[in-house]
């Protein structure tokens, strides 16, 4: 069965799985691991926009207990440890530009034109951008330029063109045993993880949880990078790191409620002097998923004066380094002691405690990729 | 509002066809049968059954069983019904027949069925047909009228070899030139843009080379205007989408089949009930594989085929099989199988492993799941190993030693193992198969299933690539030819990329320990090889024969295992235990020129006798990157650059029973073979053959292949298909050139007649030979292969192939860059130079030898079977995690022949694409000896290992 919705709201009163470009739900379904009902998200109008917001999102981290902690005591922090999934959120008063992605809400005012920049306030990327598009979008690459890099450098050209923003926040692992149809793996209702006892290769360096396959998302990690909030329909809005979760649930991805649906992503206004910079560690040149991958935010005057370093392909959330962001900020960036403290805060990413017995070389990479990944932001970037 | 489910009826295409997308997950329970063929296990079957019915409607919105669409195809308005999960490849190539769309890897990584969606390429395996409403779709057969610029470019530059991945690329490729065109005009862009508009399609024969110049050149505007005929003559019909592969085949009535497969590794079939199958209305017939009381050796092994009206059906009838087994401990990898005391993959009496070679397999001792040793090849072996163990008190220093691992590779070509079989009654039997060996698989049919030989014809027009795993009739053509006797209407049974990877054939891996004994002087005195080859249930690889066939006259001893396992078999795959051969024999070289203090060359100079790679050293040492080589582990720095050179050998193959048939008439000269093609360039070859005596352009040669009711041809295995049609080509053309001589002088009364160059020369000129063949009759003429006046290796033809004098050699230079930081390796540029004697069609050899080196490259750097060692299920089984070299990832590749026709041998020339290919790792693995000092033993290089290897 299938439902073609003709509003967000709709869309969360049905039962069945959501599916708007399709490239990872239609492999699913044809492995078979993904039946019942579809909802496709066709034909409801205006998540496909990406708009200037007056007035910058951020209310989210406002939350008591929503916070990410950024300050954790382990060598990576869960993206969301207190993550308060099953309580309702506050929705921050965001005002869009366009119109609003819900029938129900009520119609904006009349605003002047968007502005979008340093000195207002951030955007607001509809759930059914396309990945390509995401990629080319001015605004994106002038003030969020680690995201469209990232958007641009995942997968291939035909998935980017087809894969939505949402979707690739909310697909689901890519684990050898779990798209395999004869394993019956946490993920799928059973009680082993068959990569933890077998081939984990390229899983998990930092084993957070049950499951041990690395978060499929690239988005959502460099979302995580760029203190990026969502919206949801039929439910509590959240910050990316609440609805990544902390990968104690060995049945899902993220914390969104049973049908609800994710509409859009709100960005946080643009740093002023950001540098940044994305990048996957592969075998290949390209079109590969990463064994790891980082996005880097630096803020920087002569100083360095905040960062956001999130990793991914390491563990089963994408994770914020709190250790290495700090031993960067405050640090002159024309030093000529530059190079060792980059390398000093890029040996924070990984103390070598939680690897798995085959993935150990994913943390010393995980070290490699992060220095990799900030010489390149300061060089000018992506 | 609830549409009726339409009843599946093959008099009811349309509505059937729709259901089929329902397989995709609608029942959640065939589709697990259906991919996993039959991995799926019994919980998670029952686990993936939908919990509740669904509600019809919910919040007003309607819920449909089906989808109306309305959408526009190539230019054209469609409106249709379909499933919620078909998908638009389905929809394109089973509905609307427009097969240019290929099938490949199911999963959105290989490119092959990419269109345009709205002038946008998508990948058409993930993508929703419901996604096309108001949308326009283009297929490759929507190109047009005339060719594109990328079009012309592609078979200019003969930017393809199998041709099967080529609609998907020519498709990302107009999508990628209009939007280059229209931002910069006619300028070049650099690989790496192209790379990167290209990241998304794979393709297995390695056309990258040619197919960066070709999309280069286009947009650059070399091909805006029409241009002359291509070098490979069937390359239109190629890059429009118009060549039939055997997948593309749809037959009226034709019924759909798949197969069980076992998800255990090591069991006893207790019990099957096809019952409840055979009962469900739209099912055809179904054919036990593995029976009651048969042993399962290897997880994926089939054990019931079914037909049935569509695919739907054919999967809702394996669940309802129902195979009980009596599940016993496997032991899933080589090492586990050599332990003493391991569970026997095959008992004493029951010792019929498959054969992983191409040769034959020759008897052998068993002890456990150790099969051998064999020493084929070896060469007063206690003298060597006296020698050898006398060194080891009294010259340690002169003994080179390692152990040198490979692993297992997949060939995975990207059409798969397809076929149809229709009976015509119980006597007639036609298929089409994708296969290497059309007249020799039709041979195979009729003495199996006992018809007359003229009863039975197998089909392949074009085959999608094989690389050693097309030799054999597999099991998909044996269940397809058994149900479509049972069924009495045609069965086509064509393997998912899962059971590709799985069954579809596998280089066995390898555990090579050789040492090499080096004399007072520095040359060779002595070798040992210990070899462990690992393919699964079957046998047969061996590699030790090449340290003999690289150095004949130096002794040598060799014992050589087969290790039994619960895997799948292995099979021969491109110069079959080649690149395990020399992987652990040039790297082995290569450490006693280190040892010697002497350059690699020069040391190779000293040692090799052979007179087909003494040419290719000059070359070498003219290279300007050889010239400029410096000392090993020059950079310091993190990217480290470093030259590797290997050199190898092949046997010369041909099949001295090969005829090509000529037909000649007022309709021109057509020219018959039962060859086939896949990508080596046998019509090009063939018409090549016979335009070179006539003086004539080889597109006015008309060519048949791929049908076994032509003459004999060769089987495509062994390098053999060139050296075995050119001759025979050449010798037809001959015949059909002195009758034609005869007719002139006759008819026209020419005098000083002889041949021309296009024509019969004589005393006033040139008579064109299509003037003399307007005025005569057809006539016919068997050309055969005759035999070369050097004889042969042996006098006889061993198991139907005949083994040349000479050997063919190869030198390959490599350049290689380490990443230290992240233990990645790059090949930046690959030299590659061989030495066969005369080349047939230059510029097909060419992208065939750039297409080995690719293939050689991918197998050093990332490809890699992995199984769940406690199951021994197939992990890597899509093109996402079994990893083949992408265009990004192609250096730039140079391609040297010592062109100079070899005497002796008929037509000058031998074969390439396995000798093309098996030295390539090693001078993969000695260039990053060279860039870092570290000394690569296992292989793949990983970036894991590179990294680790490179900091120790």
């Amino acid at each position: 069965m299938i439902y073609f919705p003709k509003s967000s709201q709709d869309a969360t009163t049905l039962q069945g799985e959501f599916r708007a470009g399709g490239t990872d739900l239609q492999e699913r379904r044809h492995l078979g691991i993904s039946p019942g009902n579809l909802i496709d998200l066709r034909d409801i109008p205006g998540l496909d926009k990406i708009e200037g917001l007056e007035v910058a999102p951020g209310m989210m981290s406002a939350v008591p207990g929503a916070a990410p902690s950024t300050s954790g005591t382990g060598q990576a922090t869960g993206a969301g440890t207190k993550t308060p999934a099953s309580k309702p959120g506050v929705m921050p008063a965001v005002k869009a530009v366009g119109k609003p992605a819900s029938a129900q809400a009520p119609a904006a005012p009349a605003l002047p034109a968007p502005r979008v920049g340093p000195e207002a306030g951030g955007l607001r990327l509809g759930a059914k951008v396309v990945l390509a598009t995401l990629a080319q979008d001015a605004r994106v690459k002038q003030h969020y330029p680690a995201l469209a890099i990232t958007a641009g450098g995942l997968a291939t050209p035909e998935i980017r063109a087809a894969a939505t923003l949402g979707g690739s926040l909310l697909q689901r692992v890519r684990c050898w045993y779990y798209r395999n149809p004869g394993f019956e793996c946490l993920k799928k209702g059973g009680a082993t993880c068959f990569a933890r006892q077998g081939d984990h290769h390229y899983h998990a360096c930092i084993d957070l949880g049950p499951c041990i396959a690395p978060h499929p998302s690239s988005m959502g990690m460099a979302l995580l990078a760029y203190d990026a909030e969502v919206e949801v329909q039929g439910a509590p809005g959240r910050t990316m790191a609440q609805l990544l979760g902390d990968g104690k649930d060995a049945r899902r991805e993220n914390t969104l409620e049973p049908q609800a649906l994710v509409t859009s992503v709100l960005l946080p206004a643009p740093w002023v002097g950001e540098k940044s910079a994305y990048f996957r560690a592969i075998s290949r040149a390209r079109a590969e998923w990463p064994l790891v991958e980082v996005v880097v935010r630096l803020k920087v005057d002569s100083n360095i004066v905040d960062a956001r370093v999130a990793v991914g392909g390491v563990a089963n959330i994408p994770l914020r380094l709190p250790k290495v962001e700090q031993a960067l900020i405050g640090k002159s960036v024309s030093a000529a002691t530059l190079p060792e403290t980059l390398k000093a805060a890029a040996a924070l990413a990984w103390d070598g405690t939680r690897a798995l017995p085959m993935t150990e070389y994913k943390g010393e990479l995980l070290v490699s990729t992060v220095l990799e990944t900030l010489e390149r932001a300061l060089q000018g970037g992506v | 509002m609830k549409r009726p489910d339409p009843p599946p009826s093959p008099s009811n295409p349309l509505p059937n066809l729709s259901r089929r997308g329902f397989l995709k997950g609608g029942v959640a329970t065939t589709t697990a049968a259906l991919l996993g063929r039959t991995l799926a296990s019994p919980e998670l079957l029952a686990a993936a059954e939908p919990a509740t019915p669904p509600p019809t409607a919910s919040g007003g919105v309607q819920g449909l069983e089906h989808v109306s669409l309305k959408t526009e195809v190539n230019g054209k308005a469609v409106a249709l019904e379909v499933h919620p999960d078909e998908s638009a490849i389905q929809l394109v190539r089973d509905r609307l027949k427009l097969t240019g769309c290929k099938v490949s890897c199911g999963h959105g990584a290989c490119g092959a069925c990419s269109v345009h969606l709205d002038g946008v390429p998508v990948s058409a395996c993930l993508l929703p047909a419901t996604a096309l409403e108001g949308k326009k779709l283009t297929t490759v057969e929507g190109i047009g009228p005339t060719l594109h610029p990328i079009q012309r470019a592609f078979m200019a530059e003969d930017a393809l070899q199998c041709g099967y991945c080529t609609p998907g690329f020519i498709m990302a490729s107009i999508a990628f030139f209009e939007s280059w065109r229209a931002s910069h005009g006619k300028s070049t862009p650099d690989r790496d843009t192209v790379a990167s508009a290209l990241a998304g399609h794979l393709c297995r024969c390695g056309a990258y080379p040619n197919i960066y110049s070709a999309v280069q050149k286009a947009c650059s505007g070399a091909f805006d205007a029409e241009v002359g005929p291509p070098p490979r003559l069937e390359a239109l019909a190629k890059v429009t989408g118009a060549a039939k592969y055997t997948v593309d085949i749809q037959l009226e009535g034709q019924l759909v089949g798949h197969i069980l497969r076992s998800p255990h590794a090591h069991a006893r079939v207790t019990q099957i009930n096809t019952t409840k199958a055979e009962a469900l209305k739209g099912v055809a017939a179904v054919h036990v594989l593995t029976g009651v009381g048969k042993l399962v050796r290897f997880a994926g092994q089939e054990i019931v085929a079914v037909a049935a009206v569509d695919a739907h059906t054919v999967d809702e009838a394996l669940r309802l099989i129902q195979v009980e087994y009596q599940v016993l401990p496997a032991v899933v990898t080589a090492a586990d199988a050599r332990k003493a005391g391991a569970t026997l993959v095959y008992e004493k009496d029951d010792r019929n492993p498959a054969n992983a070679s191409e040769g034959m397999m020759l008897p052998a001792k068993w002890d456990g799941n150790v099969r051998g040793p064999s020493a084929l090849g070896a060469l007063h072996p206690k003298a060597a190993l006296k020698a050898i163990e006398a060194a080891r008190t009294s010259h340690p220093d002169r003994l080179i030693e390692g152990t040198w691992t490979a692993q297992v590779q997949n060939h995975t070509a990207l059409e798969p193992h397809a076929c149809i079989a229709r009976w015509e009654g119980n006597s007639k039997l036609t298929v089409w198969l994708s296969t290497q060996a059309v007249k020799h698989m039709a041979e195979d049919i009729a003495e199996r299933w006992k018809l007359k030989h003229a009863d039975v014809q197998v089909i392949s027009e074009h085959t999608g690539g094989g690389f050693g795993a097309k030799n054999r009739l597999g099991v998909e053509g044996l269940a397809a030819i058994e149900l479509a006797r049972k069924a009495g209407k045609p069965v086509r049974i064509a393997l998912e990329r899962s059971e590709e990877l799985t069954v579809g054939g596998s280089r066995p891996g390898s555990e090579v320990t050789c040492t090499l004994l080096l004399d007072e002087k520095g040359g060779l005195a002595a070798s040992e090889v210990k070899g462990y080859n690992d393919a699964g249930v079957a046998a047969g690889q061996n590699t030790s024969i090449f340290f003999r066939l690289m150095y004949p006259k130096v002794d040598c001893s060799f014992a050589e295992y087969d290790v039994l396992s619960h895997a799948p078999p292995g099979e021969a795959f491109r110069g079959p235990g080649g690149p395990n051969a020399f992987w652990a024999l040039e790297q082995s070289v290569d450490e006693a020129a280190v040892k010697l203090g002497v350059d690699p060359l020069e040391l190779r100079r000293r040692w090799d006798p052979d007179s087909a790679r003494s040419p290719l050293y000059d070359w070498v040492q003219k290279l300007p990157v050889w010239q400029g080589r410096g000392a090993k582990s020059s950079d310091s720095g993190r990217f480290r650059r470093g030259i590797g050179l290997a050199t190898g050998c092949w046997p010369y193959f041909l099949q001295g029973d090969t005829e090509v048939e000529l037909t000649a008439g007022p309709d021109g000269i057509v020219a018959s073979c039962a060859v086939q093609d896949m990508g080596n360039g046998s019509r090009s070859v063939l018409a090549q053959s016979i335009a070179d005596v006539l003086g004539v352009p080889p597109e006015s040669i008309g060519i048949r292949l791929g049908n076994s009711h032509y003459p004999r041809g060769p089987m495509s295995g062994g390098s053999r298909t060139t050296p075995s049609i050119g001759p025979a080509g050449h010798d037809a053309a001959v015949q059909l050139q002195e009758a034609l001589v005869k007719t002139a002088v006759k008819k026209w009364k020419l005098k000083e007649a002889r041949a021309g160059k296009g024509g019969v020369a004589h005393a006033g000129g040139l008579l064109p030979w299509s003037e003399i063949l307007k005025a005569s009759p057809e006539q016919r003429f068997m050309g055969k292969r005759r035999k070369d006046k050097a004889g042969y290796f042996v006098p006889f033809a061993v198991g139907g192939i005949n083994i040349g004098k000479f050997l063919g050699g190869s030198a390959i230079v490599v350049e290689a860059e380490v990443d230290t930081r992240l233990g990645k390796t790059r090949v930046l540029r690959a030299w590659s130079g061989m030495n066969i004697g005369h080349i047939y069609v230059p510029a097909l050899a060419r992208s065939q030898a750039m297409g080995a080196v690719v293939q050689g490259i991918s197998y050093a750097l990332y490809e890699e079977r992995r199984l769940d060692p406690a199951t021994g299920r197939n992990l890597t089984v899509g093109l996402e995690d079994y990893r083949v070299m992408g265009i990004g990832d192609c250096p730039e590749i140079e391609v040297y022949f010592h062109d100079e026709p070899w005497e002796g041998v008929e037509g000058g020339g031998i074969g390439m694409a396995e000798l093309a290919t098996v030295s390539v790792p090693s001078a993969v693995g000695n260039a990053v000896y060279h860039a870092t000092g570290w000394r690569p033993h296992v292989l793949p290089l990983r970036p894991d290992a590179v990294r680790k290897g490179v900091r120790s």
